[in-house]
This record gives structure tokens, C-alpha cells and sequence, in this order.
């Protein structure tokens, strides 16, 4: 079988500095993979480098056996991979509802079509509806996506990727700032529209990550430093020496 | 973009109003020349139907999808150019093709050049944009003089606009059948164009605006989208220059370049951007500017300059912005609450504008006129330029105007804040 994401050997530097230093990561079919490290270690770095915001200095992204790397966003994202942004990454000053049709008609088929008025298009209208449904956003549907609150904001955030239809998803850090019952429903969602795809996910609150990670990889000044379960993880001294021991002191 | 609109959920716009306006403007494309008979007032009205079916092409760039070009005047002009050799071609083989139908043809040329451009143009939007449109007509413009078969040489091309014949059982030779053939066009692309903005297209333009990276990660190229609205707008455009060809019988140069670029770019923005029909009010204005307010003083274009530096700091929504958050007030019930103070602002700010406009009219009288003598009357009072008390009313209303009206807005703001308040408590 082959993995989702097989990334080997990858590389980015900006001018002389080298940021993502040699990672090579799996990622399986249908997994919850999580990936931690410290602040400025290069994890959305890596993000936009499997996602094709950043094309890498050398290495290879196989997604499904396809290498990407390079490859422009939009061809990315018809491959069936898409993403959600650290920095929320949404359109203000577009209502909720025509932020997710945006995010749908792509993969309903519609792409550049004149043919006929969003408005009248069925599936569409069902699909966002769905959404709207999953992402608690129903009552928001007509609100200017800038107006929502900064968790509505988040979960706009992660409906844009997941509307788009991708079997892959990647999502950095979509819980960052959020207090911990809006993290907690956050991670329901989460977990909810990611049923049956892939997941790679950049988080920090570690209790979230060995609540929902199938495998999580640590990395650390832009190399992969472990891959495991949680429990190797947690057991790693690698790991424990460099990032959750810091940690462990620092709280 | 008030709060209300943020806010509040779902206004409805059902069929039904989308039906009124249509009703509305139909009615009002076939009223207008009733109402202003006569071969001159119907030239007008073409005139400005032309401009302001220029400035919705324009504003699918500008508004829509949130591109500045510079250079917009192009497809105007090689639709106008490609417009009036169609007809002398076909006057020349003797060919009997009806004459409303060449816009189409200008139109298309435009639309086939536009996406030639689009495609050289819409790379990246913002900066790269504007600077590429910008050199795409000035290239253009320059190409002029090397051939004057096309363009024509100072004089433009002519055309006798009768020599296609008599179709649709009129022969052109009114104002009244060319106000048919304008009429016609606008309406149509103007729904075109409405229709446009509410397909998958239209709502990706949008999209491009608000956030052109994200759109690219939702599986689009933005460059595609970017270069679907410069091609529509560039056969708009294409139609409003044939248009414009028709109804002058003549094309110059002048007509592509970068002064016509400027014109519809601030008609367009002084109309309002965000407005689907406020390129129509700006072009409406504006064109009503050009042509009487040269008649009445010779300062129109500082008038023009003036109320452009007003829009951009003061109504960024443009004359459409302004008007409907006019209507904002009159639906809200607030209206007879702010009656005073609006009033206030408002005379204030028409002593402001009478002293810009005797300071105005007596500096280009003492200055480019002055060969006309000092006395001059100007909103009917006789005033000299080489007379201190003329120029001391000027700067006294100006400043009196001016410093009355910081204070009265800072209470209209404050008024308003508390009658936001007890409207939330009620
Ligand atoms: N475009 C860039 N140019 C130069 N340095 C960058 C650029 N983007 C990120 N970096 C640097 O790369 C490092 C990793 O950043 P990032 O991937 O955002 O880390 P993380 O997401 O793990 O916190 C940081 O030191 C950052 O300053
Ligand atoms: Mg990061």
C-alpha cells in the first residue's frame, strides 16, 4: 500500500539559512498523524512545501506516489491535498456561505462556469448547507466572514479545507489561541470532518495530540528527530531530551 | 459597508427585486429621451449611456475582482477603431449588414485582444498589474502613429454611420436611432454583466479580490479568473468605443489613450466600486460635469479633481456609497433625530464649497484668464480680482464653512452612537 504523503530527503533554505534540513516523514492512508516541535522548528515551513505555497531546494513529496514538490497550489489541491493556514486564511469581506461555495465548486464540478447563478445550484447549496451544518456555522451563513469571532473564524478556517473535498488534509495548528472549551469542541470538530481521510495536523497542547493522534512525528530545527505512537513517543528519550522535557519545564 | 449589513441576517432579494430595477431601468432607458427631446439632449444621453456602459466593463476589473488597470482605454478605442473599419469596409463592398449589430463586432475584436492582454497582464494582480496594463497602452498608443491606415492620423477615422443603410426600419441619421441602438447595448451587457456577478465566475472574481492567494488553494488559478475579467471587461469596453463610434462618426487616438484610461477610472470610482450601478451614476455625473460645467467655467476640471480628492477621503463608498447609506437613514427611523445636524453639515458645507469656488474662479480669472478683465460674478456676486474684499469673502466663507463642520460632525458621531444605543436597549 502505498502512503498518503511520503516525503524523502526534502530541503528548503531561504538565501544561506536552511530551515527544513533533510525531513523524511510517512504519512499512511486514513491515519491521524500528528507533527510537534518546537516554535520555529519549520513545521509550516514543511506545510508549505508539501502544499506547494513554497517550492523545496531539493528532496521529494510523493502524494500517493505522486511527487509534488514544486507543483502549484492549485494543481496540489485537484490531486486531492488541501490545507488550512496557521494565519487565518479566509475571504473577509465575502459572507460565510460564499466562502464555502467558493471552497466546493471546484470539486463539484463547476470550476469557472457562467452558466448558471450559484444561487440555483443544487448540489452546491446542498454541500454548504452540509457544512454549514458540521461547522456550527448555520446561524452565520449570511454574516461577513470578517464579523465571526475568532474561534467561528477557526472553523471557517478548517471548512474551507475540508469542503474542497481532498482525502489529505493538512492543518496547522487550527486550535492555536483558543481557550480550552473552544479547544475541546474544536477537536470534536476536527475529529468529525476528518472522518475517513488523512490528517496531518500541527498542534502544541500535547493533551490534544495524544487524545487524537494515530502517530505523531517531532520536529526539531528542520529534521524529522522521531516517528511513533504516542506512547513511543512520549517514551522517546531523543524526544524527551529535546522538546518535551523543555516543555515539561517550562510548565 | 455599514454594521447593519455586517450584521443582519439574510436580507432577502428575492426575484421580485430583481425584477423592479429591471422594470425600473427599462423604463427609465425608454422615458429619457421623451423627457429630453431635441438632437442635442439625445446626443447627451448616447454620450453618456456610452460612458456609462464603459464604466461597468471597468468596474468588472476595478470592483469586482479588485484589479486597478491603467490602461482601460484600449478596448474602448480598438473597439471604436475596429467598429468604424467594419463599417467602411462593408460600406466599401457594398455589404447591407445592420448597423446595431457592429458593436458585436467591435466588441468581439476587444474581447479577442483582452484576453491576448489578459493573458500578458494578469500574472499577479495589484502593483504588476497596474504597471503592466499601463505599459500594454501606452504600447498600444505609441503603435498609433506608426500606422495611420488603422488610426487614422491627427483627424481620426471617419465614418458616415448611414452608409451600411436603413435595418430595424430606421436609418440613422437621428440621435433618437443611435439612442435605440446604445439603449439596447446597455441593457444588454449590463444584464450581461449582472448575470455575470452571480455565476461560479463571477463569485471567484470576488473571491480573487478579497484573497487571491487562497483561492489558488481551493483548486483555482487566480491568473485564469483575473484573465476572464480583463477579457469581459475589454469587450464591454469594446461595445461602449463602438458605440461611442457611432454616435460621433469619428475615432482619434485620443480616444485610447491614457486621459480616456483616467476618465473611466474615476467615473468609476466616484460612482462607487462596490455598487453595480454606481459606475452608471459616476459616468452619469461626471459625463454631466464634462460637458456643462466647461460651459460655465473654465475651472471644471478642478471641480472634477476636487470632488475626486473628496470621494477618496471622505466616501470611499463613492456617490453610490453615499446614497445608500442615505437610504440607510431614511429606512432606520433615525432620520427626524439627525435632521438638525445633518442640515447643519449640510450648510456648512456649502459655505465651504461657495468659498473653494469664488477662490477657484477668481485665481484662474487672475491667473489663465486674466486677459478678461478683473471683474467677474461669480453664484451672483461681482467680485474683482485685483480687490482684497473679494479675495478675503472667499477665504472667509472657506474657513468659516470649514471650521464648522469638524465640530458638527463630531455630534452627528456622537448622536449616532447613542441613538445606536438606545436602539440596541429597545
Ligand atoms: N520566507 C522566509 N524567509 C526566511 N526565513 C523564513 C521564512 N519563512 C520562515 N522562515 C524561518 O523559518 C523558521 C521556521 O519557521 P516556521 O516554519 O514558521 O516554524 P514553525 O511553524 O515550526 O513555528 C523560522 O525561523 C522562520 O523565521
Ligand atoms: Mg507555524
Amino acid at each position: 500500500m502505498t502512503a498518503a504523503l511520503d516525503i524523502r530527503g526534502l530541503k528548503k533554505a531561504f538565501g544561506p539559512v536552511e530551515i527544513i534540513r533533510g525531513v523524511d516523514l510517512e504519512v499512511r492512508k486514513g491515519e491521524r498523524h500528528a507533527l510537534i516541535g518546537p516554535n520555529g522548528a519549520g513545521k509550516s515551513t514543511l506545510f508549505h512545501l508539501i502544499s506547494g505555497r513554497l517550492a523545496p531546494t531539493s528532496g521529494q513529496i510523493l502524494f500517493e506516489g505522486r511527487d509534488i514538490a514544486g507543483h502549484a497550489p492549485a494543481e496540489i489541491c485537484r490531486a486531492g491535498l488541501s490545507r488550512s493556514f496557521q494565519i487565518t486564511n479566509i475571504f473577509p469581506e465575502m459572507t460565510v456561505l460564499e466562502n464555502l461555495r467558493c471552497a466546493v465548486l471546484w470539486k463539484l464540478g463547476h470550476r469557472y462556469s457562467i452558466l448558471r447563478p450559484v444561487s440555483g445550484l443544487a448540489d452546491v447549496a446542498e454541500d454548504c448547507a452540509r457544512l454549514l451544518d458540521q461547522l456550527r456555522l448555520s446561524h452565520r451563513r449570511d454574516a461577513r466572514a470578517d464579523s465571526l469571532t475568532y474561534p467561528e473564524q477557526r472553523a471557517l478556517e478548517l471548512g474551507l479545507a475540508v469542503a474542497s473535498g481532498a482525502r489529505t488534509l493538512l492543518l496547522d495548528e487550527p486550535m492555536a489561541g483558543m481557550s480550552h472549551s473552544e479547544t475541546a469542541q474544536a477537536l470534536r470538530l476536527i475529529m468529525e470532518v476528518t472522518e475517513g481521510r488523512t490528517l496531518l495536523m500541527v498542534e502544541h497542547d500535547m493533551g490534544v495530540i495524544f487524545e487524537m493522534a494515530d502517530r505523531i512525528s517531532v520536529l526539531v530545527y528542520g529534521q524529522v528527530i522521531a516517528t511513533g505512537t504516542p506512547e513511543e513517543i512520549r517514551r522517546d528519550p531523543a524526544v524527551k531530551e529535546a522538546y518535551l522535557g523543555s516543555t515539561e519545564e517550562a510548565a | 459597508m455599514t454594521d447593519n449589513a455586517i450584521n443582519t441576517p439574510a436580507q432577502p432579494r428575492p426575484l421580485a427585486a430583481g425584477l423592479l430595477w429591471t422594470g425600473a431601468a427599462l423604463l427609465l432607458l425608454v422615458a429619457l429621451p421623451q423627457v429630453f427631446p431635441g438632437r442635442a439632449a439625445v446626443s447627451t444621453l448616447n454620450y453618456l449611456g456610452t460612458m456609462a456602459l464603459f464604466a461597468l466593463s471597468y468596474n468588472v476589473l476595478l470592483g469586482r475582482t479588485g484589479l486597478l488597470s491603467l490602461g482601460h482605454a484600449t478596448f474602448f478605442g480598438l473597439g471604436g477603431f475596429i467598429a468604424s473599419h467594419a463599417v467602411l469596409a462593408m460600406a466599401d463592398a457594398g455589404w447591407s449588414f445592420p448597423l446595431p449589430l457592429i458593436p458585436a463586432i467591435g466588441g468581439a475584436g476587444a474581447f479577442a485582444l483582452g484576453i491576448f492582454g489578459g493573458w500578458l497582464a494578469s500574472g499577479r494582480g495589484g502593483m504588476p498589474f497596474a504597471m503592466i496594463t499601463l505599459g500594454l497602452a501606452e504600447l498600444v498608443f505609441a503603435a498609433a502613429a506608426l500606422f495611420p491606415s488603422i488610426y487614422g492620423s491627427e483627424e481620426g477615422i471617419g465614418i458616415d454611420r448611414m452608409d451600411l443603410g436603413a435595418s430595424f426600419g430606421l436609418d440613422y441619421a437621428s440621435a433618437a436611432d443611435i439612442y435605440a441602438i446604445v439603449a439596447v447595448w446597455l441593457a444588454l451587457c449590463a444584464a450581461g454583466l449582472w448575470f455575470l456577478a452571480k455565476t461560479p465566475l463571477g463569485l471567484l472574481m470576488t473571491a480573487v479580490r478579497d484573497n487571491a492567494e487562497r483561492v489558488e488553494f481551493l483548486g483555482f488559478s487566480a491568473r485564469r479568473i483575473r484573465m476572464s475579467a480583463y477579457a469581459v471587461a475589454a469587450g464591454v469596453a469594446g461595445v461602449a468605443g463602438s458605440l461611442a463610434a457611432l454616435n460621433f462618426e469619428i475615432m482619434t487616438v485620443h480616444e485610447l489613450g491614457a486621459g480616456t484610461s483616467t476618465l473611466v477610472l474615476l467615473m468609476t470610482y466616484i460612482g462607487g466600486t462596490r455598487h453595480f450601478l454606481g459606475p452608471v451614476l459616476g459616468a452619469v455625473v461626471i459625463g454631466l460635469m464634462k460637458l456643462w460645467l466647461s460651459d460655465i467655467s473654465p475651472a471644471w476640471m478642478m471641480y472634477f479633481g476636487l470632488l475626486f480628492v473628496f470621494v477618496v477621503m471622505a466616501a470611499p463608498g463613492g456617490l453610490a456609497g453615499i446614497l445608500a447609506s442615505g437610504i440607510g437613514l431614511a429606512r432606520s427611523g433615525t432620520l427626524g433625530a439627525q435632521a438638525h445636524l445633518l442640515g447643519a453639515i449640510a450648510a456648512a458645507g456649502a459655505i465651504a464649497f461657495a468659498g473653494i469656488v469664488v477662490l477657484v474662479e477668481l485665481g484662474y480669472r487672475a491667473g489663465l484668464d486674466a486677459a478678461l478683465g478683473p471683474d467677474i460674478t461669480v453664484l451672483g456676486l461681482g467680485l474683482n480680482t485685483q480687490s482684497a474684499g473679494s479675495w478675503a469673502l472667499g477665504t472667509v466663507l472657506l474657513l468659516v464653512g470649514a471650521a464648522a463642520l469638524r465640530p458638527l460632525n463630531a455630534r452627528l458621531a456622537d448622536l449616532r452612537h447613542s441613538l445606536a444605543k438606545t436602539g440596541e436597549t429597545a
